[in-house]
């Protein structure tokens, strides 16, 4: 409030009278819940100015509401339109012979290139985060998970200290995320490839991997009572999976879910790990144990839970869904997961490699990278493939 | 308050237009689980619509009709006429209403639940002695919410407490409550009769709307806030239209009393917030001897003496 009522005129106000005749209870009642007509209101306002009886009792009843009328009911409301109009008009006669009447429109100018920011902004996010890009495979192959286990076996999530991984892991790509960091890179290189240590990072071990980095930016020596496997979390279930539906689908436990085992040489990556357990294609994702899940109303459900592969990528284009993992699966769905089917590389190796990354840049045209580095590209949504 | 404008129930014979209203909402409206038939539907409408002041006009008759809270409105009848059944839906509904209310209302629990009481026996209509009275409820018409209703009639019962406690409080303790009286200003807005003719007229131009903002906000002191809840807008709506009428008036005002012969700085001076002889000056507390510590010089390094 800037502005202040000239005295004289505030002294003026204070001598207004109201008639005797003061409004009834029930018409009180209707101004306050703005359920008046417009002359009616008008009637009541102009005994109001007059009245502080009854602007104390509207008042008092105003107050003893619980919440305030929202203001889009009140835009609804033939009497609210009732009040809003009488304002406008008080509004507008005082203001007429004043004011040149300034165009409205023009206040919501910003609107339109605010709108087309806000577009652009979301596109490029949703571009980023939601393209079909294979980052599942990338991280998986970067970061060189020991040993994955199938999902008919339980996981063996504690690696004895001192002792290497069986087998060793393969190299990251050139364009790997976590290389593509500079900080991160740095820490790799500090950090001795032969290093044993172990650590396993559960759904809420984001924090402990930070730690971990910060111990080894610091370049501070460990604790030697610090054991050299960390378990955050609970241990996966030893139990073997449920069985699974009719249609392959089981219930997830959920206690199995993004559970990591990494080596030191992989600290860098880590974060980039956790990141990767965000599913990349919202209602699918391969958890660390290479479980497919989807998503429906009663949770993330396990999907092919009776195939022996472990997942490594799925990729979702349409209703058409694409999961490769170990041993050369690839399965596809053209109906969002309901009915599933095997394809086959033509890659007649005694090993079949595993399949690490899955783009499709339509439902015809995909690319699947393995692991040993081989690209196979289809034009026809999968029924033909061609090396590259 | 003086009166209370709503009159009883009075007896009109419903036109065809409120039978057929009756006959279209007896159903819907409830009357039926409390024992009212279609020609007592009818009769209690075309009571409603007479007090309404909507009578003759048929197609006015049913837009009114159709505007009330019909179901509340059977709800309030059914309970004046003592009808169990309406009772526990009363009860059972609006009870915790009323007393919410009065808590809000009254400054203390006691006094709220006084209020409460008291105005719950007038709506059973028993009076304080236990005499019949006629319920309270009969005065609801469906106009507004049957909530609302309730918590107005609550706040005039409050302020009508509030008003007979201070008529019955003698001066003397009035005093010793700490009451003080002040001298009754002299109007000098009135000692020029140019200011006065002014004032006079742009009050009169103002709007019904506006001058009921003014009042509330400079005559009550009310906050934004309230007035926003009141009418059902934001804050800052209140106080741009505020500005906007004070900044109006104070401009149209100056304006008429230039053309009658003042010239602006005196048209300023007319309109100022504080005046010469509105300044108050507290003898008691100037003339009051300073204490100890404060009645010497103090430097800025904090010696004294």
């Amino acid at each position: 409030m800037k502005e202040k009522l000239p005295k004289p005129m505030r002294d003026a106000l204070g001598r207004e009278t109201a008639p005797a005749d003061h409004p009834s209870s029930d018409l009180l009642a209707a101004f306050i819940e703005h359920a008046l007509g417009k002359s009616e209101t008008r009637s009541l306002a102009d005994h109001l100015a007059g009245c502080a009886e009854c602007r104390a009792v509207v008042f008092s009843a105003s107050g003893a509401t619980e919440e305030p009328m929202g203001a889009e009911d009140l835009q609804e409301s033939p009497a609210t339109r009732g009040w809003r109009t009488i304002a406008h008009a008080a509004t507008e006669s005082t203001a007429a012979n004043r004011k040149p009447k300034r165009r409205r429109t023009w206040r919501w100018v910003w609107a339109a290139p605010a709108g087309v920011m806000f577009l652009l902004v979301g596109g490029y996010f949703a571009h980023r985060y939601f393209a079909p890009v294979p980052l599942t495979s990338q991280l998986a192959s970067n970061a060189t998970m020991e040993k994955l286990p199938t999902p008919g076996q339980p996981p063996q999530n504690v690696n004895p200290p001192g002792v290497p991984p069986a087998s060793p892991a393969p190299v990251p790509t050139p364009k790997s995320r976590s290389e593509a960091k500079p900080g991160s890179g740095a820490l790799a290189k500090k950090i001795p490839t032969g290093s044993t240590d172990s650590l396993e990072i559960s759904s809420e071990g984001a924090s402990a991997a930070k730690t971990e980095e910060l111990h080894a930016k610091s370049e501070m020596p460990k604790p030697a009572s610090e054991p050299s496997t960390i378990a955050v979390g609970e241990p996966p279930p030893a139990a073997a999976p449920p069985a699974p539906h009719a249609n392959g689908f089981v219930p997830s436990t959920g206690a199995n879910v993004q559970s990591y085992s990494y080596t030191s040489n992989q600290l860098s990556a880590q974060r980039a790990a956790v990141d990767a357990l965000q599913p990349l294609h919202p209602g699918w994702r391969v958890t660390a144990l290479g479980y497919l899940e989807h998503r429906t109303s009663e949770g993330w459900t396990r999907v092919l839970a009776d195939r022996a592969a472990a997942f490594r990528a799925v990729t979702v284009v349409g209703d058409n869904v694409w999961a490769g993992g170990s041993e050369g699966a690839l399965f596809h769905s053209q109906d969002a997961g309901l009915h599933w089917k095997k394809v086959s590389l033509p890659e007649s190796n005694d090993a079949p490699p595993a399949i690490v990354s899955i783009h499709f840049d339509d439902q015809q045209r995909g690319v699947v990278s393995t692991d040993k580095g081989s690209r196979w590209s289809t034009n026809d949504g999968g029924t033909t493939w061609s090396r590259q | 308050m003086a009166s209370v404008s709503a009159p009883g129930p009075v007896e009109v014979p419903p036109s065809r237009a409120v039978q057929e209203f009756a006959a279209r909402h007896y159903l819907a409206c409830g009357a039926q689980q409390f024992g009212m038939d279609e020609p007592a539907l009818a009769k209690v409408l075309a009571q409603v619509a007479a007090q309404g002041g909507v009578c003759g006009d048929d197609a006015a008759e049913q837009a009114f009709l159709a505007s009330l809270r019909l179901e509340e409105l059977i709800l309030a009848r059914a309970c004046a006429c003592g009808n169990h059944r309406a009772w526990e839906i009363f009860l059972t509904r609006y009870r915790s209403t009323l007393y919410e209310a009065a808590y809000k209302i009254a400054p203390t629990e006691s006094t709220a639940r006084e209020v409460a009481d008291s105005l719950y026996a007038d709506l059973y209509g028993v009076g304080a002695k236990g005499e019949q009275h006629t319920s309270k409820l009969l005065y609801y018409l469906g106009r507004g919410s049957l909530q609302g209703w309730l918590r107005v009639v609550t706040a005039q019962e409050y302020i009508k407490g509030y008003r007979r406690y201070r008529r019955e409080t003698s001066l003397d303790a009035a005093v010793e409550e700490g009451l003080q009286f002040a001298a009754p200003e002299p109007d000098r807005s009135a000692s020029d009769p140019r200011v006065e003719s002014a004032v006079t007229a742009e009050l009169a131009a103002l709007d019904s709307e506006e001058r009921f903002l003014l009042a509330a906000y400079y005559l009550d002191h009310r906050t934004l806030a309230e007035i926003a809840k009141l009418r059902g807008v934001h804050e800052s709506t209140v106080s741009r239209q505020l500005d906007r009428i004070a900044a109006a008036a104070r401009k149209r005002i100056r304006k008429r009393l230039m053309r009658f012969g003042m010239s602006a700085r005196q048209a300023d001076e007319a309109m100022q917030e504080t005046d010469v002889q509105d300044l108050r000056v507290a003898v008691r507390e100037t003339l009051q001897q300073a204490g100890p510590n404060s009645a010497f010089y103090t430097e800025k390094g904090g010696r004294e003496g």
